[in-house]
């Protein structure tokens, strides 16, 4: 459906890379995110697809028509790209009112193409009624809430019916219980429609329970692309595990493969088991990647965990309601753990900190 | 419970801080509003008097006879066209260039941005005069250049059209600043959502960016309009020759017949003053209700200039056609007759005469020294006192809850609705008869300048004033610091780029300054604006030519460091 490939924006006349060659697909009515810190390039990504940017290299092709290509010379004008685009601040006209903010793209195409009164009022009602702003079109646009915004902005990208539905971090000007409610609202909107959409935002949270497909950015390219469970599961970087729910990573070198696609590895703390299936050879350096709600804290000396468990000091906790946040010290390291409210630990306390060798995940070491 | 417990001293601790503040500002801040009521009261007062009392009897005779020398119906209608049509000209050709400018990808943005702003530096006196080098019927520029074309004399700007032309392009930078700060303001994203609904750039420009610009254009055109009412330099040097009669130069007029008719003048006055005030009303009443409109702005956003494509460099020369006969034409013409040795129209002959003889004359004249000199006395006296001055104010107005703040900010904001002719004819007739020795001083204009210049002071020092965190000033009291310590060893460094801006702004004004200054004063209180209009009245048009490009130059230079330091405050004055 939207193919990029080897897209480059460069700025301030070459000297700084946005987009340093970014290439992905998005199949039919896929909800696709790009994720990253801010300054990673992703909304520049996106604006070069809403054509608001034009690229310096590559190619976008939607729905089998080239809209940028720097070898074929082509560069379709942003009016003509047909696509739906949801800006951060909502850009909301605020000299119309919501009727005629949602029928503005219906009024300025190509006289050919423009439908007849009658119809651009059943469409700008029926949009209306989906994003549930029926009751409110003869509002001034300034009277709205910011939900209610957010929910016009949708309607004026939706009126079209684009093939391809741009959102530019649309929840972010939100406060928390609102932009609960957006996602999944948002989500709902896009399987019911059956748009594709490509997403931008820097909340992992939105991402991953939004998204068929994530791709995590960063400095202008592309970190690791797959589906939420196996970004979260199996990170590809050292940034990705980190980026996406603050991993533990401890850095080691394998020392030996035991049965059972057990590792031994060496690290700062001593050895630890992980399991791998991937053939890593000895000597290897690697990142040893554990989620804090993997980590587990008992009061017990030394258990079993195959063997992965050390002495450590609860240094800090943070009491989240339905979890509760450890810092501990282990040796050397700070490690995060998360863990039930009754299997907390107390402040300044020495604990026995564990974590079994399957939920560790290895990735490459730097370097 | 507790909480009372706590809170009660607490309160009754702040409350008798604050009572002792008070007693040691309250004397400073009693005088400050006395001077200003003082200032801009008094000659209103007076003005009113003298135009409805003669003898200390009311009479109607003064208004009477004024319209009766001359045609109230036309002299208001001229003043309307004059004013209407150099608005319009100002504002149209001022928002096409910052929308150029601001919000498109045209080359050299930075430098057009600059050149924009030249015609301001120039003193509205010195501007008309090389419009009338260039555009005289007779012996002008342009009409010696194009008269194997199209005939002698065919461009007269001694006209009702050659005002509207020249205070329009004079008044242009006005609107061009005040709709570029609009456009920069203005959220891209409004602009791009209407590129990416389908519409190409000229749609979304009418259907979107205008209408978004209009509570920027309303006020705009308000504030323009008010400049060209009050204008008296155009009219009185192109509209006189011709005729064509406006209130300022009828003011003018009445006082510069012997005697002077002091009511003519005051019933010319009031009626001016009338259309100021009601513009200036029009303003702060649109100005109120255009805040609707800045909802969505304010969100943190890199402008994207517009993609010109192909109209990238009509659209350069379109600019270039404008700065070169609002600013290059003038400027070129006002050298060329400084470099002559007698006026002449420009000719290759002329090319080869030049000379810095006038400059060189300039040096040497008595005169000319002592204006220079009261212009830069007055300038530094009256920028100081009035930054100083509205310092202390600003402070009353931002930080204090005292009622009847409103008042004070009210009446040092209103000398911005009176014209400086007005203000003149209402000071002349003060200092005529007060026993105070002022009038024949340079006092008088110093109070002129303070009253003019107030509404530029006040307005400056309080933006400075809300930018400075209000608990820097509490964690001074708190040390122990008094409030005049506080308000010197605290605020003033920290207001100091902002009040330094005002400063330099009050200097600029002050030394451009005519009407004012014209009606008000007496020989051997001249100063440089008055020197240029008299050199013009006796013919001496290469010196007077050579002392505007001096004046120019320094004008520019004041220009210069009041833009860098309004860039680096992120306030943009005007």
């Amino acid at each position: 459906m939207l193919t990029v490939r080897d897209l480059v924006k460069r700025y301030d006349g070459g000297k700084v890379q946005a987009v340093a060659g970014v290439s992905f697909e998005v199949p039919e009515s896929q909800f696709f995110t790009l994720l990253g810190p801010s300054g990673c390039g992703k909304t520049t990504t996106l604006r070069c697809l809403a054509g608001l940017e034009r690229p310096d290299a590559g190619e976008i092709v939607l729905a089998r028509r080239t809209l940028y290509s720097d070898r074929e010379a082509i560069d379709v004008r942003a009016s003509d790209r047909g696509v739906g685009l949801v800006f951060q601040s909502y850009a909301i006209w605020p000299h119309m009112n919501v009727h005629d903010n949602v029928a503005f793209p219906l009024t300025v195409g190509p006289r050919r193409r423009r439908l007849s009164k009658r119809e651009i009022r059943e469409r700008v009602e029926h949009v209306l009624s989906v994003v549930k702003l029926d009751e409110l079109a003869a509002r001034p646009a300034t009277d709205l809430s910011g939900g209610q915004q957010q929910r016009l902005a949708l309607g004026r990208a939706l009126v079209m019916q684009p093939p391809l539905l741009l959102l530019d971090e649309p929840l972010s000007n939100l406060d928390a219980r609102l932009r609960e409610e957006m996602r999944v609202e948002l989500k709902r909107l896009q399987r019911e429609l059956n748009v594709t959409a490509v997403y931008v935002t820097h909340d992992q949270v939105e991402a991953l329970a939004m998204s068929n497909t994530i791709a995590i950015m960063a400095e202008g390219r592309i970190e690791q692309i797959g589906p939420p469970r196996e970004i979260y599961q199996r990170p590809a970087s050292r940034f990705v595990a980190d980026f996406v729910g603050g991993a533990n990573i401890i850095d080691g070198v394998v020392a030996r493969r035991e049965p059972n696609n057990v590792l031994r590895i060496e690290t700062p703390i001593g050895p630890l088991r992980a399991v791998s299936t991937f053939p890593y050879v000895a000597a290897a350096r690697v990142l040893v990647v554990v989620r804090p709600e993997h980590v587990t804290l008992s009061a017990n000396d030394l258990g079993q965990d195959g063997g992965n468990s050390w002495r450590g000091r609860v240094l800090g906790t943070g009491y989240m309601g339905d979890t509760v946040d450890h810092i501990v010290t282990v040796g050397v390291l700070t490690l995060r753990a998360r863990t039930a409210p009754q299997a907390s630990a107390v402040h300044g306390t020495e604990v026995t900190v564990g974590f079994a060798p399957a939920d560790c995940v290895l990735v490459p070491g730097d370097g | 419970m507790q909480h009372v417990g706590d809170a009660t001293p607490r309160k009754r601790g702040l409350a008798s801080l604050r009572r002792r503040l008070f007693r040691a500002e309250t004397p400073l801040l009693a005088g400050t509003v006395v001077l200003i009521g003082y200032l801009t009261l008094l000659p209103l007062g007076y003005l009113l008097w003298q135009a409805f009392f003669d003898d200390g009897t009311f009479t109607l005779d003064f208004f009477r006879e004024a319209y009766a020398a001359y045609g109230l119906g036309e002299l208001a209608w001229n003043s309307l066209v004059f004013a209407f049509g150099s608005t319009v000209l100002a504002v149209t050709v001022g928002t096409a260039l910052a929308y150029v400018v601001v919000r498109t990808d045209v080359p050299w943005r930075t430098l057009l941005f600059v050149a924009a702003l030249v015609p301001l530096i120039v003193p509205g006196v010195l501007y008309t005069i090389a419009w009338i080098f260039l555009a005289s019927p007779r012996t002008g520029a342009l009409n010696k250049l194009l008269e194997p074309l199209f005939g002698p004399g065919k461009i007269d700007v001694f006209s009702m059209w050659g005002m509207i032309l020249v205070e329009g392009l004079h008044l242009a930078p006005l609107a061009f600043l005040l709709m570029a700060a609009a456009f920069r303001s203005m959220d891209p994203a409004l602009e791009e959502a209407a590129v990416t609904s389908g519409a190409r750039p000229l749609t979304a420009f009418w259907r979107v960016t205008l209408p978004l610009m209009r509570p920027a254009l309303s006020a705009s055109i308000l504030i323009l309009a008010i400049r060209a009412v009050e204008a008296f330099e155009v009219p009185a040097l192109l509209g006189l020759p011709d005729g064509t009669w406006v209130f300022t130069s009828r003011i003018w007029r009445s006082l510069g017949e012997y005697p002077p008719a002091f009511g003519q003048a005051g019933a010319y006055a009031l009626s001016l003053l009338t259309l100021a005030l009601i513009g200036v009303l029009a303003h702060t009443i649109l100005s109120r209700r255009g805040r609707s409109f800045q909802t969505v702005t304010g969100k943190g956003f890199r402008p994207r200039p517009v993609r010109l494509g192909a109209w990238r460099w009509p659209a350069l020369a379109a600019v270039l056609a404008y700065v070169a006969v609002a600013a290059v034409l003038p400027l070129l013409v006002l050298f060329y007759v400084s470099t002559q040795p007698f006026y002449s129209s420009v000719s290759l002959e002329g090319l080869s005469q030049m000379t810095l003889e006038s400059y060189r004359q300039l040096l040497g004249d008595e005169q000319l020294l002592g204006a220079a000199r009261n212009s830069l006395l007055l300038g530094v006296g009256c920028a100081t006192a009035v930054m100083l001055s509205m310092a202390v104010v600003s402070w009353l107005l931002v930080r204090t809850r005292i009622r009847g703040r409103w008042l004070v900010d009210g009446l040092a904001f209103l000398p911005i609705a009176i014209p400086g002719l007005v203000l003149g004819v209402a000071l002349l007739i003060i200092y005529l008869r007060a026993p105070v020795p002022v009038y024949g001083t340079l006092w008088i204009l110093f109070i002129a300048y303070f009253t003019r210049f107030m509404p530029y002071g006040i307005r400056s020092s309080s933006i400075s004033m809300a930018q400075v965190g209000r608990e820097l000033e509490e964690s001074a009291h708190v040390c122990g610091a008094s409030w005049w310590s506080t308000f010197r060893r605290v605020l003033l460094p920290l207001m100091l780029p902002g009040l330094v801006a005002g400063w330099i702004y009050i200097m600029l004004v002050s030394l451009r300054e005519l009407s004012t200054s014209i009606l008000l004063y007496s020989p051997g209180n001249e100063v440089l604006s008055i020197v240029i209009w008299e050199r013009y009245e006796n013919g001496a048009f290469p010196e007077l030519a050579a002392l505007g490009m001096l004046m120019v130059l320094v004008t520019g230079a004041l220009a210069a460091a009041a833009y860098r330091l309004s860039i680096k405050r992120g306030v943009r004055g005007v």
